[in-house]
């Protein structure tokens, strides 16, 4: 008997009996799609939290004056700023940048303060950077005539209590370290999904500052946005020159903790995907175990008429391998499916929205896989599950013929 | 009679009976290891970040959480103290004065937090002593200690001298001027920009008041639930003070394990259904299996219902069992691994680690003890492996004897 007619046999197993091959194939399949599911989730709520970090305020490259990002003094302006303005407006990778002047301060009101920083923008420039002006749940984006307007974020007017026109006050040191104090009303109150930044970030026009500080010129921050993120180093290398006082950095510069989250993702990924795939495992070993003992009269027939061990164990496999192979192209196209329809419905999760809000996440969590994932996982379930098949496999070699095909 | 004839079953195919008792046991004793990972995570992060600045459950003079002014202050007597040490679960307690002021140095100047605090004391619930980057925990009055940031800010280290100005007790002006006496890194970002440590003398002093404080804190016995301490303290403490807990004076800690964990239980939930389907694979094969047997049975005139009652009792007794086992295999992983936790570092590369060591958590991951996991886990499985057996419940009411014994 040859080799291609055990697979024959082995494929005929799997026909004869359709129950048990469905559920050991069912089995597979729900180990492929929690195993995709998993990674679709965590990914997904990975690249919303960068998305939304670069969107509304990192986005992909910012220059500041090197001391400046140390003592946030008012006086450190970026270094040389019509070279740089002119080179990147000629610059074709660079889709628009915003100069912002930026002041460490306290804001207060009657109710009490908080340490915030203030920043200070042309509103017309600014909403092509950054997508502030769509998070405005209450008022508007600088639409009055009046220049000393404020939008302050949601969580910091709930615990100052601040409504549409609210008086406030920040406070700061000037340029000769004389404390300042400016009189703004509230505008707007915005709410970016990530309620750590709207505590601590307020923004004003430019003009309100610099009319009332005549001895001061300049921008602290030079937010950049290009036309693929992926452009940034290159970029960043080309503005690195134009200055040795600047500072030039990439969104994953100023954010460590989110250009390291994919990392420690991985990580967590890594000891579910574990745990997973050791249950889809024992769920096969332990459906298997059970066939055989339900088989053991056929097996010992087999054995009994001239079939060697090593021939059964090689069928047994064989049957397994089939398994995997039909039920891995049926978990691929469910679990792609089901993938495609939560990346663009999303799961909504406002039950828990405070929580991701501190994630830095909105309320809908859409899903998404790198395509490579999905070979992964399959390769990684169709070893498990031919592995899980080896056990249950020398099982029945133990069987003994005569025993076997004595009982009922 | 059923229960005997379940029991001889069970007995008479020992290795069926063994691979039903695996199903169960890997079933649960998988979900129980990925729960305890998961609470153990969250444990370690509510230890961290409650241990290294507010305690477990605050007490404040009533009004002073929404403003926070020295004026809502409240002056503690040794009989306070005592009532609040005699309630049950309580194991520390420590004093505290906070008040904000404006730091100057030089030119400089920015605000911080001055927190007086009992040195001895102290140590008892946080672990400020070990977080020092240069100089001394040890403080004497006038010295101080302020935070990393405020160090980096101002440019200056230990014996350098800073000036502190705001508000007094019952708006006296408050100032002073102290020698740094070390540098402490409090492992958050946000609190090292802050803070400052003083005596809680120097800081009476400073606001002009000798007996005042702003905060208690409570250091809790480990595992014993905080909900039940405010509780009892409610009791006790007239209307004239506030009790919160961790969750209540930190909501982004506690909103943020809500949103972890809804993630964690959609994890359960994929883990669920693969172990519980693993579970009705092996009984729907065993079914098939005893298909001959119950053929043999119902033809010799034992009713349907007496029969599915032997199935049930059968499975109700694997079923305990492999839960009995799982619950009692896991317990000594998860109570070894809770004392000596899981190091992350080796799944993830040096920057990511540096970070997670920056933000004041460590990559180490113990697993949680807490019974409540296995206990309600186990509850599960057994109720699944119940429902499970309806499945042989189905066949065998439509069971044909002749054909199953015609094989």
């Amino acid at each position: 008997m040859n080799l291609l007619t055990l697979i024959k046999i082995s494929w005929r197993n799997i026909w004869r009996n359709k129950l048990r091959s469905l559920v050991v194939i069912i089995s597979i399949v729900f180990g492929l799609l929690g195993g995709i599911i998993i990674i679709a989730m965590s990914y997904g709520l990975n690249e919303e939290r960068m998305n939304n970090a670069v969107d509304t305020y990192l986005s992909h490259i910012q220059i500041h004056n090197n001391l400046f990002s140390e003592d946030y003094n008012i006086k450190h302006t970026i270094n040389n700023l019509d070279v740089i303005e002119k080179a990147i407006n000629e610059d074709d990778r660079v889709v628009s940048y915003s100069k912002r002047i930026v002041l460490n301060g306290m804001l207060s009101n009657s109710n009490g303060s908080y340490g915030i920083q203030v920043k200070g923008i042309d509103p017309d420039e600014e909403i092509k950077v950054t997508n502030t002006y769509e998070k405005i749940i209450d008022g508007e984006y600088f639409k009055s005539k009046r220049d000393n307007t404020i939008l302050v974020g949601k969580k910091l007017a709930d615990k100052l209590n601040l409504k549409l026109k609210s008086k406030v006050v920040i406070t700061f040191q000037d340029e000769n370290y004389e404390l300042t104090s400016l009189l703004y009303r509230v505008e707007g109150i915005f709410r970016s999904g990530n309620s750590r930044y709207d505590e601590i970030n307020v923004f004003v026009k430019n003009k309100s500052i610099t009319k009332n500080l005549p001895g001061f010129n300049g921008y602290h921050e030079m937010p950049i946005l290009l036309s693929d993120i992926e452009l940034r180093g290159e970029v960043k290398k080309d503005l690195i020159p134009m200055s040795s006082d600047n500072i030039v950095e990439g969104w994953d510069d100023i954010s460590k903790e989110l250009a390291y989250a994919n990392e420690m993702l991985s990580a967590v990924l890594y000891i579910f995907m574990m745990i997973i795939l050791s249950g889809l495992s024992f769920g096969v070993i332990n459906t298997m175990l059970m066939a055989i003992l339900e088989r053991r009269k056929e097996i010992g027939m087999l054995m009994s008429i001239g079939m060697n061990r090593y021939k059964i164990f090689m069928m047994i496999s064989f049957e397994t391998i089939f398994l995997s192979l039909i039920a891995l192209p049926f978990g691929l196209i469910t679990s792609y499916l089901i993938v495609e329809y939560y990346s663009v419905v999303g799961i909504d999760l406002s039950v828990v929205e405070a929580g991701l809000e501190n994630f830095g996440v909105g309320t809908r969590l859409y899903f998404k896989v790198p395509n490579e994932e999905y070979f992964y996982v399959s390769l990684m379930v169709f070893v498990i599950s031919i592995f899980s098949s080896i056990f249950p496999s020398i099982r029945a070699l133990k069987i003994n013929p005569v025993e076997a095909t004595k009982t009922i | 009679m059923i229960f005997k004839i379940a029991w001889r079953n069970i007995y008479r195919n020992k290795k069926r009976s063994l691979i039903t008792i695996t199903s169960v046991f890997a079933a649960l004793f998988l979900i129980i290891l990925m729960r305890a990972l998961q609470f153990g995570f969250y444990d370690k992060l509510i230890e961290t970040v409650v241990e290294s600045y507010a305690g477990y459950v605050e007490i404040h003079a009533d009004g002073f959480w929404d403003n926070q002014s020295l004026d809502n202050s409240m002056q503690v007597d040794q009989q306070l103290l005592d009532d609040i040490q005699s309630v049950e679960g309580v194991e520390n307690i420590v004093q505290r004065l906070q008040t904000f002021s404006l730091i100057s140095v030089g030119e400089k100047t920015k605000g911080g937090v001055i927190n007086g605090i009992n040195l001895s004391e102290e140590q008892k619930i946080t672990d400020w002593n070990k977080k020092m980057v240069s100089g001394s925990f040890d403080l004497r009055d006038n010295e101080i200690i302020i935070a990393k940031g405020i160090a980096e800010f101002f440019d200056i280290s230990e014996n350098d001298t800073l000036i502190l100005y705001g508000q007094g007790y019952r708006g006296m002006m408050a100032a002073g001027k102290y020698p740094v006496k070390g540098v402490i890194d409090l492992k958050n970002p946000d609190l090292n920009k802050i803070g400052l440590f003083m005596t809680m003398e120097s800081v009476r002093n400073y606001v002009s008041s000798d007996e005042i404080s702003t905060h208690i804190i409570i250091g809790k016995e480990k595992y014993y639930d905080e909900g039940k301490i405010v509780e009892d303290l409610g009791l006790i403490l007239s209307d004239d003070y506030e009790v919160m807990t961790w969750k209540e004076t930190l909501p982004e800690i506690e909103q943020t394990i809500t949103a972890d964990s809804a993630g964690g239980l959609i994890m359960a939930f994929i883990l669920y259904v693969i172990v519980v389907f693993g579970m009705f694979g092996t009984v729907l094969m065993m079914t098939e299996e005893r298909k001959y047997e119950f053929g043999v049975l119902i033809s010799i005139g034992m009713s349907r219902i007496r029969l599915f009652g032997i199935i049930l009792v059968e499975t109700i007794v694997l079923s305990m069992a492999g839960v009995v086992l799982a619950v009692m295999f896991t317990y000594p992983i998860s109570i070894y691994y809770n004392i000596n936790p899981i190091d992350m570092a080796i799944l993830m590369g040096d920057g990511a680690v540096q970070m997670i060591e920056e933000m004041g958590f460590s990559p180490m991951i113990p697993m949680s003890i807490s019974w409540d996991i296995p206990l309600s886990h186990s509850l599960v499985i057994f109720i699944f492996s119940l429902l499970i057996s309806i499945y042989p419940a189905i066949k065998i009411s439509k069971l044909n004897p002749v054909k199953s014994m015609k094989v």
